[in-house]
């Protein structure tokens, strides 16, 4: 089974993208521990192109797509801004200090955590994250 | 998203109920960092919570920032599994009290209030 969503790069379409992922995950009968960590993976990286790619600037369409296999959802989150490759962002170290955590940048650490892996490719100028989510339980 | 801010014998318990998404942390920054910046103890519940973003947990540790900053303490009360699985894997708990019920939040916060 596989779904496609086409949204406009507002902050406003996050709550849509998660009631579109509920009914994909009801629709395949999946676990619903699965259901937190698929929202919270395309937020995050939807989220990252809304505040931080020009795509949100020339108001781009962000496209998502999720498909069941056999044992696994692959989530795959695409847009047109500047070339960005998430897969390649430093090892995550746990913030030592408050004053370190109230920095953010968690996103990224997030959807490592929550997803099996994590695959990007730059391909006819499109930006294409891949997140792979097996049957295990998630962090 | 909503939120409900009431003090309680020197306690200010804020309630937060829904999804805290991007688009909610966004529209809840302001009212949290007042509450952080004029209250020096403060429970925030999070039993009410069923999502929360990167952008979400930022707006915690802010709050626990500002309001340590002021001579305060914030602590973060029953998150339900999901949020407690980000704030651990995010290493927030290890920085914020992470707390079972507002009487485990009263003893934490006795030496504040």
């Amino acid at each position: 089974m596989t779904r496609r969503l086409t949204i406009r790069p507002e902050f406003a379409q996050l709550a849509a993208i998660a009631d579109w992922v509920k009914d994909f995950v009801r629709a395949a009968r999946l676990p619903c521990e699965r259901l937190f960590a698929i929202q919270l993976c395309v937020e995050e990286a939807v989220a990252n192109i809304i505040m931080h790619s020009d795509a949100a600037e020339h108001d781009d369409d962000i496209a998502v797509e999720l498909a069941h296999g056999q044992n696994h959802v692959l989530a795959t989150i695409a847009d047109r801004g500047d070339q960005f490759d998430p897969t390649g962002s430093r090892v995550f170290r746990k913030p030592a200090s408050i004053d370190e955590a109230a920095a953010g940048h968690f996103g990224i650490h997030l959807m490592r955590s929550f997803a099996d892996e994590m695959r990007y490719e730059r391909r006819d100028g499109w930006n294409r994250l891949t997140l792979r989510f097996g049957p295990g339980q998630g962090p | 998203m909503d939120i409900s801010v009431e003090d309680v014998d020197g306690i200010t318990r804020v309630v937060l109920q829904g999804r805290l998404d991007t688009a909610a942390a966004v529209m809840m920054e302001l009212p949290l960092n007042t509450v952080a910046a004029e209250k020096k103890a403060i429970m925030v519940d999070l039993s009410s919570v069923s999502f929360l973003s990167s952008y979400a947990l930022r707006l915690l540790l802010m709050g626990a920032k500002i309001a340590q900053s002021k001579g305060g303490k914030l602590v973060l009360v029953c998150p339900d599994n999901n949020v407690a699985k980000v704030l651990r894997s995010a290493g927030a708990s290890d920085l914020i009290p992470v707390v079972p019920d507002g009487g485990a939040a009263i003893a934490a916060l006795a030496a504040i209030a």
